[in-house]
């Protein structure tokens, strides 16, 4: 297992009030698994992001990647972690990138620490704007190039340094939809090959179909999970109730309403399943 | 291509340019300043060294002289050594100049045969000089063959001013020594083969002074002539040597071991050798030396307090260098990199930056200084080379470590920053700034009042352990920039306030913007404010030592001399000095007053006290004075003098004659009576001409300059000599009367009985008597005063008799501390061997031309204590000092006076300023001040440009919704303009403030001299307005100027790029 999040808190300060983004989240991720993470506004997503990516550790609960226990790792492992475990696709392409640098030079800054060797960087670097379908436009730099083709080079940074875990925050915002679902396909195939996991935050449903799972967040806890089956009709979505490890089900807004259930059902043990009643 | 730290870092700083290049700019400042203060301190040193050397004359030259050098050998022997030890001893510091000998004086008793003597002037010697032929040019004959001729003649030469002095001619046969004797015979005859004017008067070779009326042989002749001399008894010839200062070789960092090394030479020639080693050079250097350690205390102090400022500014600009690049070092962080590797990025950045700003900076710095030194110091000022540049390595070394600390320092704490902290910090509320943390901004300016409190206190004690210690120097020097920091931390409280001024003072859409920006952030401009406080106070101080400097160097000038010019006067021996004679003769005189000043012994002390006789009258008049000099205007204080005068007769009523019975023997004179109005103002009413014989009742209209005050005060009567008649004979005095203008009349004294009266001839002979009334030529049957009158002995004066009464007189608060004596209390006094019992009627702090410190002082009434002095048969009881006040240019009057024979002294105010302003240790302050300011104002402008140019970007997103709201890019100018023009008005409130404090506490204690005439009186501090706003206006003009360029420039931004980033 890659992710093992379990009871996931985490409180931060902002002025005078004090913020519980994650209320005990639960999150796990298989080797060479993609999933996507959405939710409103607000429910936790990018604090998990931050957490994942070695930015900040949790407050409570388990956090651990590709064997790092992120919620006790020192400064330097985090840094390593960083480096060499980890890459992170902010969620504006600026941000990703240097205005100054080529696009080559853009995949070396992370090398620049990863503890490659220094005349390796060209080529790998070359070798991933390949993968990302950009290779022609290694000698340019961002500002001259398209949207998508700035998204795609953000991606190659983030995967610089092999990364165990690739961390995408709405790699698909700024793009429009034939070139985001270009971009997917690409990525999916990249990460295939290289066997890396991904977890990615979205409002775009059109990135659903190119994960294996989404996890839907509420109020810092995961509450949705939707997995693609294969039917004769082709792939259809299996939305699922997530139960966390303490028991807790956390039930569809829409379904609580549909149902009229207020703070208290009655819950009724069938033979293999329970029933669900208004109190 | 392969992509590595260094090209990251060259990169980003291409990619950020304007950032780099203001970063840079301020390094460049930072080492052009910290190099050239410095720099332009050691040019001063070397200039004020040159200026003192000079000043030396020929008290600059080494003489080391040998006594019996009697032949040609010892003389070479005494040459070649002497001239070794030197080298070995200073090496190229002095200059040989001059070698010669000098026997003793020759009385000649024969001219071309016939007996002839010098009865006037002195009698030649004789000497030889080497190379005499390349200094001198002949004017007629010439030169001397340097051998002895059949007939035992001598061939010489002398200048052309001793032949004319003895009229000699060229081929003139002069013998010298008269034989007292056949059997002790030293004559000897000499041919006078040529005359010579030397080619330059100041040529080094005379040491000062041209051998005038020496009988120059050649060397071998010049030794058989000693040897001939002594064969009767030793002739006495001495060899000497000569020596100039090198002033090209002279430094002054090595000036203290020169004169050590010079002292070591005269205790091998004067003391080991029992020879003369005569120079000035090594005191003088020394002097100097005391002067430039006190003058580099100061100089130093200033200087860290630029440098102080040079690197805030760079600290400053640091951190809008660090802050831009937040974003990219907190992605960096986010990949992994870690704080030592972003560190290391960035220090990589800043060594770039300071690669190229650094030898641009020591080349600025070095030309800046060339310029500043040629500007300045004029041709005086000595070429730099690299070693001085060498000099300031330990200098450099440590600027270059408060460099690295402070970039160093803050590149570390922005590589600590990552992405979530960026990201919450610009979202984030404004927080409390560190600096008030637990009101610590408000305990710095608590603790900074003692500081600067401290620093008036070390300015003196630096003075007076400057010789002695110098190790506390190093923390007084920072105390004055640190005082200022803490301040002007504290002032930041203000700052709020000034988003409240922009409410008020600009209205609209773009007041409402900056007011709410200001108030938003109100820390955003803090450190901008600083820095802007800092150029305004540096400034604007700059300006107030300017004025006060000039001020103060007029008034110590002038404090110096007493008047426009002061001349002190003796006469020979007894013989009073012409001193009204000397004044009579020049032009542009406005007024003058005669002084007295001599040596008192008050009581039995063992205090020796400078006693000053004025005559409060005319002295008020002349006299420079200043209202803090004592605690009562000095006016008021000399007004006591007359008021309280024991002497003299007051006159009743308002006399406008004078009358008196008069008998005379035909003299040669004229008789006036010497009056005084009730302030003091002198007049000499005459009488008319004495040369009648018989009585008669003579007037003298009481005339005064202008209206007299009541009561007048008759003082005596005076006969000068005219030349109408005889200057010896008698004179008879009785009935004086004083007559009003409603023809009543009042008795004065009618010289009947024997009362006191006498009388005394000023001149070579002096003499008293008393007046003693007797019958030889009554009047009306009743006795009269008959005076002797020997004329040509002088003035003669007849005075009613001295008051037993104490004189009054202002004394010095030290002396009257000294004393043991309080205000009010009388004692005597001895004057040589007369006492005169004086009465303390007042205290003066400051008396111009007495130096408290240095001198006890006394002022007395001049007439009164002239008279007591002349009773009592004191040789010298006359004026000395002459106080003269010119109504046009003193020059011509100071020529004239430096040709009076009788001329002891003088001081003439406008030559004392000239110096004092031209010294190259203030002028080095000065230039200290105007570089710091430069450097200031240039850091502070683009300080203020980086700022707005870095604000206007930051708020890209803020525009960006306005102008989508509808604002126009007007406004948005606007209303930066607006914040602009506040913080600029904060700046120079709050500067103006620090400035003012500063100048308040450093400048009284700032000296540039140990010299009491540098300190007296004390500093008043002078504020020029129109230098002040000068330096308000440019501060004010260039940084708004920069601030308005930058904001347009960094207001720039493409409106839909900005939202499509708000998404």
């Amino acid at each position: 297992m890659i992710v093992d999040c379990e009871g996931l808190v985490h409180i931060y300060k902002t002025a005078e009030l004090e913020v519980v983004a994650l209320q005990g989240l639960d999150l796990q991720l298989q080797e060479g698994e993609t999933i996507a993470i959405a939710g409103r506004s607000g429910s936790g997503k990018t604090t998990l992001m931050n957490i994942l990516a070695g930015a900040e550790p949790p407050t409570a609960g388990r956090a651990r990647v590709a064997g790092h226990d992120l919620a006790r790792m020192p400064e330097p492992a985090r840094e390593r972690y960083r480096r060499l475990v980890v890459g992170y696709v902010w969620q504006h392409s600026h941000v990703n990138l240097w205005p100054e640098l080529t696009a080559l030079e853009n995949v070396q800054v992370p090398m620049l620490s990863g503890g490659v060797p220094g005349r390796e960087h060209p080529g790998r670097a070359r070798r991933l704007l390949e993968a990302m379908g950009i290779g022609a436009q290694a000698r340019r730099r961002p500002a001259r190039l398209l949207g998508g083709e700035n998204q795609r080079l953000a991606l190659a940074v983030a995967l610089a340094n092999r990364p165990a875990l690739l961390l995408a925050d709405e790699p698909t915002a700024e793009l429009d939809s034939s070139t985001a679902r270009s971009l997917l396909a690409d990525l999916a195939n990249l990460l295939q090959e290289t066997k890396t996991s991904a977890i990615m935050v979205t409002h775009d449903r059109q990135l659903e179909r190119f994960v294996d799972r989404v996890i839907q967040i509420r109020d810092g806890r995961t509450s949705l999970e939707t997995r693609w089956r294969e039917t004769d009709a082709g792939l259809a979505a299996d939305e699922l109730v997530i139960l966390d490890r303490a028991g807790r089900l956390q039930l569809p807004r829409a379904l609580v309403e549909k149902l009229g259930l207020g703070e208290r059902v009655r819950v009724h043990v069938e033979d293999d399943h329970l029933r669900i009643y208004r109190a | 291509m392969g992509l590595s730290t260094l090209r990251l870092a060259v990169v980003r700083l291409r990619h950020q340019w304007p950032l780099a290049a203001a970063q840079g700019l301020g390094l460049l400042a930072a080492v052009t300043l910290a190099v050239t203060v410095p720099l332009v301190q050691s040019i001063a040193s070397e200039a004020g060294l040159h200026s003192v050397v000079e000043r030396l004359g020929s008290k600059g030259f080494v003489t080391i002289e040998q006594f019996n050098v009697a032949s040609p050998e010892q003389y070479n022997g005494f040459q070649r050594d002497a001239a070794k030890r030197v080298r070995a001893q200073l090496g190229d510091q002095l200059t040989p100049t001059a070698r010669y000998a000098e026997g003793p004086r020759q009385p000649a008793y024969m001219l071309n045969g016939a007996h002839w003597t010098i009865d006037d002037g002195p009698q030649p010697d004789i000497a030889t000089w080497e190379q005499l032929e390349s200094h001198v040019a002949l004017v007629a004959g010439s030169p001397a063959p340097d051998s002895i001729a059949a007939d035992g003649t001598y061939n010489f030469t002398v200048s052309a001013d001793a032949a004319r002095d003895y009229t000699w001619k060229a081929g003139d046969v002069v013998c010298f020594n008269q034989p007292p004797s056949p059997n002790f015979r030293m004559d000897w005859c000499g041919r006078l083969t040529g005359t010579w004017a030397p080619r330059d008067a100041h040529d080094p070779y005379w040491s000062g002074t041209v051998p005038g009326h020496s009988l120059m042989l050649g060397r071998t002749s010049y030794f058989a002539l000693i040897a001939y001399l002594s064969r009767q008894r030793s002739a006495g010839s001495t060899a000497s040597q000569a020596w100039a200062p090198a002033l090209g070789h002279l430094r002054a960092p090595q000036i203290a071991a020169f004169a050590n090394q010079v002292n070591q030479l005269r205790g091998v020639f004067a003391v080991q050798r029992d020879g003369l080693f005569s120079t000035g050079i090594d005191t003088g250097v020394k002097d100097f030396r005391d002067r430039y350690d006190v003058a580099s205390f100061t100089i130093q102090m200033v200087a860290a307090a630029l440098l102080a400022i040079a690197l805030y500014s760079v600290a400053f600009v640091a951190g809008h260098f660090l802050s831009a690049q937040a974003p990219t070092l907190a992605v960096l962080r986010g990949r992994g990199w870690s704080r030592r590797r972003v560190w290391s990025l960035l220090l990589i950045q800043f060594g770039l930056l300071a690669i190229a700003a650094i030898p641009l900076g020591l080349a600025a710095a070095w030309l800046l200084s060339r310029w500043l030194g040629n500007l300045v110091f004029g041709g005086a000022t000595p070429n730099l080379d690299a070693s001085d540049l060498l000099a300031q390595a330990p200098f450099g070394l440590l600027l270059a470590a408060a460099l690295a600390a402070i970039l160093g320092g803050l590149a570390l704490l922005a590589s600590r920053r990552s992405v979530l902290a960026v990201r919450r910090g610009r979202s984030r509320q404004a927080e409390r700034p560190w600096w008030q943390w637990r009101n610590l901004d408000l305990v710095g300016a608590v603790v900074a009042v003692p500081m600067l409190a401290e620093v008036q206190l070390q300015g003196s004690g630096a003075v007076r352990a400057a010789s002695a210690d110098s190790s506390g120097d190093a923390l007084n020097v920072v105390l004055p920039a640190l005082a200022l920091a803490l301040l002007a931390v504290a002032a930041l409280r203000l700052l709020p306030l000034a988003g409240w001024g922009v409410r008020h003072l600009s209205r609209g859409l773009p007041g409402a913007l900056a007011t709410w920006q200001l108030e938003r952030q109100p820390v955003q401009h803090a450190r901008l404010a600083v820095l802007m406080s800092f150029a305004v106070a540096v400034g604007l101080f700059s300006s107030i030592y300017a004025a006060t400097d000039r001020a103060n160097s007029a008034d110590r000038a002038a404090y110096r001399s007493g008047a426009d010019v002061r001349v002190l006067l003796t006469g020979f021996n007894t013989t009073p000095p012409d001193i009204e004679g000397a004044v009579d003769g020049l032009s542009g005189v406005a007024g003058s007053s005669m002084a007295f000043r001599g040596e008192g012994s008050p009581g039995r002390s063992n205090l020796n006290a400078t006693v000053l006789a004025i005559d409060p009258g005319t002295f008020r008049q002349v006299a420079w004075s200043r209202r803090d000099l004592a605690a009562e205007p000095i006016d008021q204080l000399e007004q006591k003098l007359v008021d309280q005068d024991p002497d003299g007769v007051r006159l009743a009523g308002e006399p406008a004659q004078i009358s008196m019975w008069v008998w005379s023997s035909g003299l040669g004179g004229e008789l006036g009576v010497d009056l005084t109005d009730a302030t003091g103002l002198p007049c000499v009413c005459s009488f008319g001409s004495l040369n009648f014989t018989g009585e008669r009742v003579l007037t003298a209209p009481v005339s005064f300059t202008s209206p007299p005050r009541y009561p007048l005060r008759l003082r005596g009567f005076r006969v000068h000599t005219t030349n109408d008649g005889p200057h010896d004979g008698a004179l008879a005095v009785g009935d004086l009367r004083g007559l009003a203008r409603d023809g009543t009349s009042t008795v004065i004294e009618s010289f009947e009985a024997r009362d006191g009266w006498w009388q005394e001839s000023q001149g070579p002979i002096s003499d008293t008597f008393d007046l003693i009334p007797d019958l030889t030529h009554p009047l009306a049957g009743k006795p009269t005063a008959t005076l002797p009158a020997h004329l040509f002995r002088g003035t003669l004066v007849f005075r009613p008799a001295p008051s037993q009464q104490a004189l009054p007189a202002l004394v010095s608060s030290q002396t009257l501390q000294a004393l043991g004596v309080g205000l009010g209390q009388a004692f005597p006094m001895h004057v040589d061997t007369v006492v005169v019992f004086v009465l303390a009627v007042g205290v003066v702090d400051y008396f111009p031309t007495l130096y408290p410190g240095r001198d006890n002082f006394l002022i007395l009434p001049r007439d009164s204590l002239l008279e007591r002095l002349g009773h009592e048969h004191y040789s010298l009881a006359w004026p000395n000092e002459a106080w003269l006040k010119f109504k046009s240019d003193p020059a011509p009057a100071v020529k004239q006076l430096r040709g009076t024979g009788d001329l002891v002294d003088l001081e003439a105010r406008g030559s004392l300023l000239a110096d004092a302003l031209g010294d190259p240790l203030r002028k080095a302050l000065q230039s200290t001040l105007t570089i710091g300011f430069a450097a200031a104002l240039a850091m502070a402008v683009v300080g203020f440009g980086l700022h707005f140019l870095v604000a206007a970007r930051e708020r890209h997103a803020d525009y960006a919704i306005l102008r989508a709201n509808g604002m126009p890019a007007q406004l948005v100018q606007r209303s930066l303009g607006a914040e602009q023009a506040v913080l600029l008005l904060y700046s120079i409130i709050v500067g103006a403030a620090l400035a003012l404090l500063l100048a308040w506490a450093i400048l009284p204690s700032v000296q540039v001299s140990p010299d009491l005439e540098d300190l007296v009186p004390p500093t008043q501090v002078h504020i020029d307005p129109l230098a002040a706003g000068l330096v308000l206006a440019a501060v004010l003009v260039v940084a708004f100027a920069a601030g308005q360029l930058a904001s347009r420039l960094g207001g720039r931004f493409h409106l839909l790029d900005e939202l499509r980033l708000l998404g």
